[in-house]
């Protein structure tokens, strides 16, 4: 029996031509080809497919009779209809801590030796085929598994070198943040720009000269080949033996790589307190309060910090999804939470000033951070200084665009005299009459009812918690 | 480190590799990449199962060189 939902097709999974994602009311779908299905049903009958999955490794993914849960004309699409574990909260690649891509691109990695061990491959390696459950990561793309063609070479590692290994390297190696990079380009970093900025001594970095170098300059020259590639591999006797050379190779330069900044200003993060002892447990109190008002479906904590105001929503939330532009920061609450095992707390690195916009073919194949899960609690925390004064966003509509995720909302504003906002005013002209707090009270009004206010120890630092009028 | 140990079988492909590249054609930039390169580079970073295969794969290589001969030949007959 067919219900009434209302299904969508998933803009994004269009790359596929024999699988396509689709939503219905609190589930996903993804309906399967012909070609698919066979490619499923070897999947299924391996014995590291339900281990991957009851490790959460894998999405949870079963098939399912769609004449009794999707309305029939939609059943009758696909020659299978599959049901997965839902995502709590999407994100991608260019949202993601230099450690959360180093963890996702070694998943990729495991998932891809233990299916060549059952005769199985991963038939591309898009970063965006990992998503999250707070700290770990979960491989989505059932789909992209496919029985080994004998004497096929990895299709997937170029792919994997663009969109794993480069923005690791150019992090590890250059010091350069591959986010921006990674949002300005869907598909990853050519091989041809990430040798372009390789210098001599970083040739002899691991993975380096074969990886970057020697793939760019291969690339180059086979790129107009008239030559069967895949046939003559095969007839020279090509085989997965040397696709699970390269992989375990791969997964020890991946292991390799850090971010030195990361692991030389870990120390000083911990003890960077900006505010008062007083301060600080008076809003760690408020905040308790509110989060245990009620019980909180998504909470955003903009400006997250080291995470401890996430880490006080998520004792009453059913997940927090936790920001900040500063990816040392993220970096840092990442590590913390893979240690704790922790799966309701997603951190993420995005300036909420410039948050990730919509992408790709027509602008819906990746989705703007506000359309992808309204939150029912905002947490803005010490951060309406740096959105006025540093981004320079009139406050006014910095409240109106809270407003507008339609949402309960504790903020907090500092005043003009706390030294925090006095450094940032420091070699700044002071053009911002807006950011006074009669005006900031006016217009947190006009949009929000405000149920509770409180004025910290320090007098420059004053809480809000309201709830948004529309 | 174990990736010192790989250095002389490395350095011998590598200068294989190298030859390869240098003596061949010049570079030829498509609008297009089909991934020939990346697929190919797969039997330098095949490790030591791949050094019977780069064998015979050049071997092929080399035998075809007298079958594309042999056609033409036979073309312009």
């Amino acid at each position: 029996m067919g219900s009434n939902y209302a299904y969508h097709l998933e803009p994004g999974s269009f790359r596929d031509r024999n699988s396509r994602v689709f939503y219905g009311a609190n589930a996903v779908f993804r309906g399967l080809g012909e070609t698919a299905l066979h490619e499923w049903e070897a999947l299924s009958s391996t014995a590291f497919f339900p281990r991957s999955m009851a490790e959460g490794k894998l999405v949870h993914t079963e098939r399912i009779d769609p004449t009794e849960e999707l309305t029939s004309a939609l059943a009758g699409d696909w020659a299978a209809v599959l049901k997965h574990q839902i995502i709590p909260f999407v994100s991608y690649p260019y949202e993601w801590s230099f450690g959360m891509l180093k963890d996702a691109a070694l998943l990729q990695l495991e998932l891809l030796l233990v299916a060549l061990d059952e005769d199985m491959i991963l038939k591309d390696s898009s970063a965006f085929n990992v998503q999250w459950k707070g700290a770990k990561p979960i491989f989505i793309d059932v789909a992209s598994f496919e029985r080994l063609t004998p004497g096929e070479p990895w299709v997937g590692y170029r792919q994997f070198c663009q969109m794993f290994l480069y923005p690791l390297f150019l992090l590890a190696y250059k010091n350069v943040s591959f986010q921006p990079w990674l949002r300005g380009c869907i598909d990853g970093i050519e091989a041809e720009h990430c040798n372009s900025l390789m210098s001599v001594r970083d040739f002899l970095r691991p993975g380096v000269f074969l990886h970057v170098y020697l793939q760019s300059k291969m690339q180059a020259k086979y790129a107009q080949t008239q030559k069967d590639t895949k046939g003559e591999l095969r007839a020279a006797g090509f085989n997965k033996d040397l696709i699970k050379s390269n992989v375990r190779s791969l997964d020890k330069t991946v292991r390799g790589l850090t971010w030195k900044r990361a692991s030389s200003e870990w120390s000083n993060y911990a003890n960077d307190n900006t505010y008062t002892g007083i301060d600080r447990e008076m809003k760690m109190g408020f905040v308790r309060d509110v989060v245990h008002s009620r019980p909180w479906n998504l909470v955003w904590d903009l400006g997250c910090n080291t995470g401890a105001f996430s880490r006080l929503a998520a004792e009453n939330a059913r997940y927090v999804v936790a920001m900040d532009a500063d990816q040392l920061s993220i970096e840092r609450f990442y590590q913390a939470l893979k240690v704790e095992g922790n799966t309701s707390i997603l951190p993420l690195v995005i300036n909420i000033a410039d948050a990730s916009p919509n992408l790709g073919w027509r602008g819906l194949e990746r989705k703007a951070l506000i359309e992808r899960g309204k939150p029912d609690l905002i947490l803005c925390l010490a951060l309406i200084h740096h959105v006025v004064i540093s981004a320079n966003i009139p406050l006014a509509e910095f409240i109106d665009w809270l407003s507008s995720l339609g949402a309960s909302l504790v903020i907090e504003f500092v005043t003009k005299e706390d030294p925090m906002v006095q450094t940032l005013l420091r070699n700044k002209e002071d053009n911002y009459t807006d950011y006074e707090i009669k005006y900031f009270e006016q217009s947190l009004d006009r949009a929000f009812e405000v149920a509770k206010r409180e004025v910290l120890a320090s007098g420059t630092r004053i809480l809000y918690f309201a709830h948004a009028r529309i | 480190m174990s990736h010192k140990k790989k250095e002389p079988m490395f350095i011998v492909v590598s200068i294989t590799v190298f030859w390869f590249l240098l003596v061949s054609t010049i570079p030829a930039y498509a609008y297009l990449d089909p991934g020939s390169g990346s697929m190919l580079l797969q039997l330098l970073l095949g490790g030591v199962a791949a050094l019977a295969v780069i064998l015979k794969f050049y071997w092929n290589r080399f035998l075809s060189l007298f079958r594309r001969d042999k056609k033409i030949k036979e073309g312009t007959k």
